[in-house]
């Protein structure tokens, strides 16, 4: 009797604690008018003695996603340390931890971060939900910037895809990723190859500018082991084309590539379900052509395999970041170091690019934002920016693309045609359930379970439910 | 029990008491907050969605959700495969061992190194290796002639055979090992005593050894099925859940869920359907299958 009623009282207080916590609610994060600093920062005042005595550490904390030019930025934040005495501490993971620390932080308000650079993806969601920051109280008051600063100087249309949500800035570009074409060079410059192309059909190789180009490209140069390439008899198979075909984000940002340019989209501006239209059946109709192409393989590839198949000297032609193309111009680890092009993609109806772009939010939830804002605005500077885009960061600065290095640089170049055409998905709340829905439908249809006019029927019904259409 | 048992029984009921707190608070209490959070629509994507009360409105989404039974449907497949042939197999390894006492101290060591290596790293091994264009293995498989052009992982028809034979080359030392200390541990007298009277050793394992290794057998069949209802790493990394949907189980189902759509009700009642197949499967082997054998 008495064990029985121990373990109900036991189970009582548990029930009890539980009932207690959900009460408390889900935590909601701060009003952003109460989190917006409205005093002056606090290395722009003149300290008086009384405030002299107990002298706190300030710090700003970073978390940004574990690539070369986070590292980079580690390397060079003891810059800004000397120059505000403000100390800098970054964390950087992979994408996927970066987003589950970032939910977290945010979730539970615990403040851990003061500046977080993310895809420009995650934007609405986080905006809708009151977990940033708009950026304004840093834009209007220069004595928060560093001194190097000049709003002016990025590039508008990056600046507005990347940081801004309805009209409104949020942050500024840490990544201005976008997709275009790489291309061997050394194929297309040869003269025997040239001369074959011709013949086979009737007008001359060039770099491709329209998709059907592309496509014929790709065949052209699609051959068997034992026939000659370039001159050179293959030992291997060698393919026209690489595609990113594998049920991931990688191929749902490649297909929006040929979704765009064929004049198709996902959502109109405002907001409406638009997918089922004959230009993304089309477009879907013409990606699918092209792994005739492409090695066998390529319906497991994500872009990391898009890059290993153009650095083992596999393939010809295909679409991939920009930032990734220090990885196939680095001779230590590429067969094609030298060898390679890059340019805008082709163009069917509109001319389009994949962008995919990183920005840097201060959350709602720092308890720093001041010396956040000072932080950013230091990283966004022009002399910085040059030091990041040595270790391989794109420039996101107009100033940057003027740099002799930077301006002869065939990659930056392309980058730059690129950014021009960019397009990118509405930033909306529910994006990742919406690259999720075009990634699986888009991948059914790749592996043939349904056809092209199925695969966009099917993401159109998944789509008006997503959105409740 | 009166007053004065309790007193004298307390000291040796609160020996108990640290035990019992920390498995309430690691096991209980999120148990019952993932109970409740079922019950309310909270998503970190709609702001609307503050986690209010909604019933049971996530199960009856779920129950008419495509994608979930699908994930079920691929899950329980790839339980009913793998448990089996990692059975079979880790009894024949068991009793091979068994027979070769003094080698069998180093074979068992190297038979532990699959299950050794964290499953996110054996994914990434796997994954170079099925590389389909400059992986090992498909290189080998052609070069003997089974396998086409078509990637392993990039095909509906392959993608999760093979998921299935890397969770078997990863789990049958498992298998294996449970069931070499349960043959160890069975007396030796009911064997000699068939030999002597004239039994073939296949009519001894029969007949002798595998009933009594049964109870052995169940535990290392729940253990298994359990956790191979729980595969997350190896597929997140080898496939994502694709081609298509070819090796969405169950787990990446509701990651997708929780920490891509950030749906935390939804995701909730998904991740409690869950515990309550797998509870539901191992009460049905407890009840069924143990009394019959």
């Amino acid at each position: 009797m008495f064990m029985r009623k121990l373990w109900t009282g036991i189970s009582v207080l548990v029930l009890l604690s539980v009932v207690v916590a959900g009460c408390a609610g889900t935590p909601q994060p701060a009003e952003p008018e109460e989190a917006v600093p409205t005093s002056e920062p606090a290395e722009m005042e003149e300290p008086t003695e009384a405030e002299e005595a107990p002298e706190v550490a300030r710090q700003v904390r970073i978390v940004a996603e574990a690539v070369p030019p986070t590292a980079a930025l580690e390397e060079i934040a003891p810059q800004f340390t000397d120059d505000t005495g403000v100390d800098v501490v970054i964390e950087s993971y992979p994408f996927e931890d970066l987003m589950t620390k970032v939910q977290l932080d945010l979730q539970t308000e615990q403040g851990l971060y003061d500046l977080v650079s993310l895809p420009y993806s995650e934007l609405g969601r986080l905006v809708e939900n009151d977990q940033l920051l708009p950026l304004s109280f840093c834009l209007d008051d220069t004595d928060l910037q560093s001194s190097g600063f000049d709003q002016d100087d990025i590039l508008p249309g990056l600046w507005q895809a990347a940081s801004y949500y309805q009209g409104e800035p949020y942050g500024v570009p840490s990544n201005a990723a976008v997709m275009f074409m790489w291309y061997r060079q050394d194929l297309f410059e040869n003269s025997a190859e040239q001369d074959a192309f011709e013949e086979e059909y009737g007008y001359p190789l060039a770099i491709p500018e329209s998709w059907d180009q592309y496509r014929d490209t790709a065949e052209f140069f699609t051959r068997s082991a034992g026939q000659t390439l370039a001159g050179e008899t293959l030992d291997s198979d060698f393919y026209g084309v690489v595609l990113a075909g594998k049920r991931h984000k990688a191929m749902v940002e490649e297909y929006l590539n040929y979704l765009w340019s064929f004049g198709g989209n996902v959502l109109d501006t405002n907001g409406n379900v638009v997918i089922n239209s004959p230009e993304a059946v089309d477009a879907t109709e013409f990606f699918l052509s092209l792994f005739a192409y492409a090695p066998p393989g390529a319906t497991d590839y994500t872009w990391d395999e898009v890059t290993v198949a153009f650095q083992q000297e596999q393939v010809a032609l295909g679409l991939q970041w920009n930032d990734q193309t220090f990885a196939v111009e680095d001779p230590d680890q590429s067969q094609v170091a030298g060898k390679m092009g890059f340019s805008a993609p082709p163009v069917k109806e509109e001319a389009a690019a994949s962008f995919g772009g990183w920005t840097w939010v201060i959350p709602a939830t720092s308890t720093n934002p001041e010396d956040a804002c000072m932080m950013m605005t230091w990283i966004s500077s022009p002399e910085a920016e040059e030091q990041l885009v040595a270790a391989g960061a794109i420039p996101s600065l107009a100033s940057t693309y003027e740099l002799p290095d930077v301006a002869s640089d065939p990659a930056m170049i392309a980058t730059g045609d690129a950014l021009a055409v960019a397009n990118s998905l509405t930033k909306v709340a529910e994006f990742s359930e919406m690259s999720d829905a075009i990634a699986l439908n888009i991948s059914q249809a790749i592996i043939g379970e349904v056809s092209s006019d199925e695969a966009i029927q099917a993401l159109d019904e998944d789509l008006r439910e997503i959105f409740g259409q | 029990m009166d007053w004065d048992d309790i007193k004298a029984g307390f000291p040796s009921y609160s020996f108990l008491l640290p035990a019992v707190f920390v498995a309430l608070l690691v096991s209980f209490m999120p148990l019952m907050y993932l109970i409740g959070l079922s019950f309310t629509d909270l998503s970190f994507t709609d702001p609307a969605r503050t986690g209010a009360f909604v019933g049971v409105e996530n199960y009856l989404k779920l129950a008419s959700d495509d994608q979930f039974w699908n994930s079920v449907r691929i899950t329980l497949i790839l339980m009913f495969l793998a448990v089996p042939i990692q059975l079979v197999l880790g009894l024949a390894v068991a009793l091979l061992l068994n027979q070769l006492q003094s080698a069998s101290r180093v074979i068992t060591s190297l038979l532990m190194i699959p299950m050794t290596i964290a499953p996110i790293t054996t994914g990434l091994a796997w994954r170079f290796m099925l590389n389909n264009e400059f992986g090992l293995l498909p290189y080998l498989m052609r070069a003997v002639g089974i396998l086409g052009p078509d990637p392993l992982l990039g095909t509906p028809g392959t993608a999760l055979p093979t998921i299935l034979a890397i969770q078997i080359w990863m789990w049958t030392p498992f298998m294996a090992l449970i069931m070499l200390a349960g043959l160890r541990s069975l007396p030796v007298e009911p064997m000699e005593a068939a030999l002597i009277d004239g039994a073939k050793p296949w009519q001894v394992l029969r007949d002798i050894t595998i009933p009594l290794m049964k109870p052995v057998m169940l535990v290392a069949v729940l253990l298994r099925g359990i956790d191979i209802f729980q595969i997350f790493d190896e597929v997140f990394i080898l496939t994502g859940g694709g081609p298509g949907d070819a090796t969405d189980v169950l787990m990446i189902f509701s990651f997708r869920e929780i920490f891509r759509f950030w749906e935390m009700g939804y995701g909730a009642a998904v991740a409690l359907t869950m515990a309550l197949i797998s509870l539901a499967g191992t009460l049905i082997v407890y009840r069924f299958v143990r009394p019959n054998w």
